[in-house]
């Protein structure tokens, strides 16, 4: 659990975000198309990428997404609402791309994913250091980093949807759980099957890689 | 006081306030006087607020009118 240490923001917010959730679900059960179909293209990407952690192609994470969706209209009546909707979705979701990989003989395991991680990759920065520890190459300046900049002909946001695209399977899936849907680090981590320090180390590869592709693109 | 290299190795969690009070202090203090590992931090705030950004829908509209039509079969609306 998070220590309050630094005091300067919150602890991580609740797993749902935005379907906190008993308004989107009310909508759902009063039969509010519109409602539905903005839930399931907003997830869309978010589940995709999860999917994929587990299964080995884009067209079968399109599958089990899809299962995923009509498996949530089967359950929505009985839906407890014990945990948020948003969770609930992804257990079902990270249920279904499992038992998927497991008829493909994928092996699902968290040791599995160790090893897509890429496991070797340094944590810190590679070769930027001197040999005690401080920069040799510091960081250059990032000029406008907005999501709408234009570098390389696409915007600066598009760079990095691809980025996250690019990230080996599990550091996709939990920069995707934690950033993107702000899921609860404890939330990850149960439906995940994954230890805190496991969750800990991958995000901060995820992130370090998304932020050097970011730089990489800034020095142009 | 902490190296450089120590330093973007906590950066996410100095971001995500997962560092003890003692350990957010050294982090703290050696941003104060290093602006390279300022930067550095900087660089991954913003980069985690692109990454918060980069949700949009991308679902083919095919498969978003098969879904739709799952829906309005098993979720009638309650209101006419």
């Amino acid at each position: 659990m998070p220590e309050m240490g630094n005091g300067r923001r919150p602890t991580h917010p609740p797993s749902g975000g935005f379907l906190t959730e008993s308004s989107a679900y009310q909508r759902l059960r009063e039969g509010d198309e519109r409602e539905f179909r903005r839930l399931v293209g907003e997830l869309h990407r978010s589940m995709i990428g999860v999917a994929r952690g587990f299964v080995g192609s884009h067209a079968t994470a399109e599958e089990v997404v899809q299962e995923t969706w009509l498996a949530v209209l089967e359950g929505l009546e009985n839906f407890e609402q014990r945990s948020s909707l948003k969770n609930w979705i992804f257990a079902i979701l990270i249920n279904k791309a499992r038992t998927r990989a497991r008829r493909e003989s994928r092996v699902s395991t968290f040791s599995d994913w160790e090893s897509l991680d890429g496991g070797d990759e340094p944590v810190a920065e590679p070769g930027r250091f001197d040999a005690k520890g401080y920069w040799a190459t510091p960081p250059v300046p990032w000029d406008e980093v907005t999501p709408e900049r234009i570098i390389a002909g696409q915007q600066l946001l598009t760079h990095v949807v691809q980025a996250i695209d690019a990230l080996p399977p599990a550091q996709r899936s939990i920069v995707i759980m934690h950033d993107v849907e702000e899921m609860s680090p404890e939330d990850i981590c149960g439906l995940l099957g994954i230890s805190e320090a496991n969750r800990r180390v991958l995000l901060h590869r995820a992130r370090a890689r998304i932020r050097r592709a970011v730089e990489a693109l800034m020095r142009r | 006081m902490l190296k450089c290299r120590e330093i973007t190795e906590m950066a996410n969690q100095y971001l995500d306030d997962d560092l003890d009070l003692w350990r957010g202090l050294q982090v703290r203090m050696h941003l104060t006087v290093c602006k390279h590992c300022r930067r550095f931090i900087e660089q991954m705030r913003a980069t985690v607020d692109l990454i918060r950004r980069s949700r949009s829908d991308a679902m083919p509209d095919e498969s978003k009118d098969k879904l739709a039509e799952a829906f309005r079969r098993r979720c009638k609306p309650t209101n006419s």
